[in-house]
């Protein structure tokens, strides 16, 4: 299924996906970017170079100054800022983070936010993992990723993975 | 920052008042500040949870 999908990630989601040997299912995207506060930030864990079809996009200076102005504002890291201000003036409506924080920031300026669970099913969704291949990533993100999430929070995603596995047999 | 207005009890006011008093905090600000933090935090798994719901939603069924 081809992906219509435009959507701006911070640093969470490709580091935690990176983790879990699942960088792929980025593919759920036709179009996706990153600033540069965030490749600056992935740099140190092997760069933005992994991410398929990934894009560094540059902020102007009138972008840098509301970058600045949202960090200030709602005590985010420069990478989440950053990529939140590219959501809102390239008129972006998905932003992918695996930060709370950065998560409810976004919604308030009516930014649809999504993190690496939401993403590594819709790549299941689309085929682009397998069931198996999902569940190991769901179970990864407990397990050996940085991410903070519970267990009972990943066995409800598989649980979701399974029943519908079961409903489009 | 934001001026954010809440009611408190009389004694909620005094016992905070308490704390600034013994020197604990610079001020009432500070010391509401540090308790709402505190909840924040302590309700991170249950926001955690909003948030994976939504992602599920949106992973499995949303458009």
């Amino acid at each position: 299924m081809a992906s219509k999908l435009t959507a701006v990630s911070d640093t969470g989601p490709v580091i935690h996906l990176w983790e879990v040997g699942c960088l792929k299912a980025f593919k759920v995207c036709g179009r996706l970017f990153v600033p540069t506060a965030v490749e600056s930030e992935l740099g140190k864990k092997g760069g933005a170079k992994r991410v398929p079809g990934l894009k560094v996009v540059g902020l102007t200076r009138k972008e840098k100054d509301l970058s600045a102005y949202v960090s200030l504002k709602y005590g985010l890291g420069m990478g989440e800022s950053e990529a939140i201000t590219l959501c809102k003036s390239r008129k972006i409506k998905m932003f992918f983070t695996d930060d709370l924080g950065a998560r409810l920031v976004a919604e308030r300026e009516n930014i649809e936010a999504h993190g690496s669970v939401g993403i590594l099913l819709r790549a299941f969704r689309e085929g682009i993992l397998g069931e198996e291949e999902a569940i190991k990533a769901l179970d990864g993100l407990a397990g050996k990723s940085t991410l903070f999430i519970t267990y009972p929070l990943v066995e409800e995603a598989i649980r979701a993975v399974k029943k519908y596995s079961r409903q489009t047999l | 920052m934001e001026t954010v207005p809440a009611k408190l009890t009389q004694r909620l006011v005094m016992e905070l008042d308490e704390l600034v008093k013994e020197g604990w905090y610079a001020n009432r600000s500070e010391a509401v500040r540090d308790a709402v933090r505190e909840l924040v935090e302590k309700m991170r798994v249950e926001l955690l949870e909003e948030a994976i719901k939504k992602d599920i939603e949106w992973g499995l069924y949303g458009k």
